[in-house]
C-alpha cells in the first residue's frame, strides 16, 4: 500500500464502524472465493484423474492389441492346420483303399518272382539264357 | 489396471492358451498322419518295383528263350509265354 492510499491518522480514527451488513458481505465473498478455489481444485482433480486414466489405459491398449494380434494369427493357423488334416486324413483313405489292392498284387508278384527265380536257377547249368538271367538279375540261391 | 481391463486380458490370454493347445496338438496329429500317408506310399512304391521286375523278367526271359530251346519250355509250361 502507497504512503496516498493510507488514510489519515485522524480520519482512520474517525472511521465510521463497518456495519453488520458489510461483515455478512465480506463473509459471503470469502465464502465463494473458498468454494471458487474448491471447484478449481475439483477441475483440477478432474483433469490430473483423465490424465492418470490415459496414462493407464496406454499399457492395457498396447497389450490388448498385441494378444488380438497373436490371437488372430492362431486361429488363422488353426485353419490352415485343420484343413491340411481334412486333406491328409481324404489321402490316407483313399491310399488304404489302393494299398489293400497293392498287398495283394504284391503278395502274388512276390509268389511269381520267387517261382520264376527256382526256375531259372534250375535250368541254371543247362540253359545259357537262364544263366545269364541269373546273373543279370542277381538271382541267388536260398 | 482396472478390473474390467485385467478380466479382458485374462479372457483372452485363455482363449489364447487354449488356441496354442489345439494348434499344438494338431500340428503332432498331421505329422503323424503324413509319416502314415509316406508309408503308404512307400508300399505302393515297392509293390511298383515288384511289378516292373517281374515285367522285365519275363520279357528279358521270352527274348532268351528265342534262342535258348529249354527256357522258352519252361516259359510256356508255367504260362509266362504264348506257345
Amino acid at each position: 500500500m502507497t504512503q496516498s492510499n493510507r488514510p489519515h491518522p485522524q480520519e482512520e480514527n474517525f472511521a465510521p464502524e463497518p456495519r453488520a451488513g458489510k461483515h455478512r458481505v465480506s463473509r459471503n465473498s470469502g465464502t465463494s472465493a473458498k468454494s471458487r478455489i474448491l471447484e478449481e481444485l475439483k477441475q483440477v482433480r478432474e483433469i490430473w484423474e483423465e490424465a492418470e486414466q490415459k496414462r493407464s489405459r496406454t499399457p492395457f491398449l498396447a497389450l490388448l492389441i498385441l494378444m488380438l494380434g497373436l490371437l488372430i494369427q492362431q486361429v488363422g493357423q488353426l485353419a490352415t492346420s485343420w484343413n491340411s488334416n481334412n486333406q491328409l486324413t481324404y489321402q490316407i483313405s483313399e491310399a488304404a483303399n489302393s494299398v489293400k489292392v497293392t498287398r495283394q498284387e504284391k503278395t502274388q508278384l512276390t509268389r511269381k518272382l520267387e517261382s520264376l527265380s527256382l526256375e531259372l536257377l534250375r535250368l541254371e547249368s543247362t540253359s545259357p539264357g537262364a544263366a545269364r538271367l541269373i546273373s543279370d538279375y542277381g538271382i541267388e540261391k536260398r | 489396471m482396472s478390473a474390467l481391463q485385467f478380466w479382458t486380458l485374462n479372457v483372452i490370454a485363455f482363449l489364447l492358451g487354449g488356441l496354442m493347445l489345439t494348434n499344438f496338438i494338431l500340428e503332432q496329429k498331421t505329422n503323424s498322419l503324413q509319416s502314415t500317408l509316406v508309408d503308404l506310399q512307400a508300399e505302393e512304391t515297392e509293390t511298383d518295383f515288384y511289378r516292373s521286375t517281374v515285367r522285365n523278367l519275363i520279357s528279358d526271359a521270352s527274348r532268351e528263350a528265342n534262342r535258348d530251346p529249354r527256357l522258352k519250355q519252361m516259359l510256356q509250361q508255367r504260362g509266362y509265354m504264348a506257345p
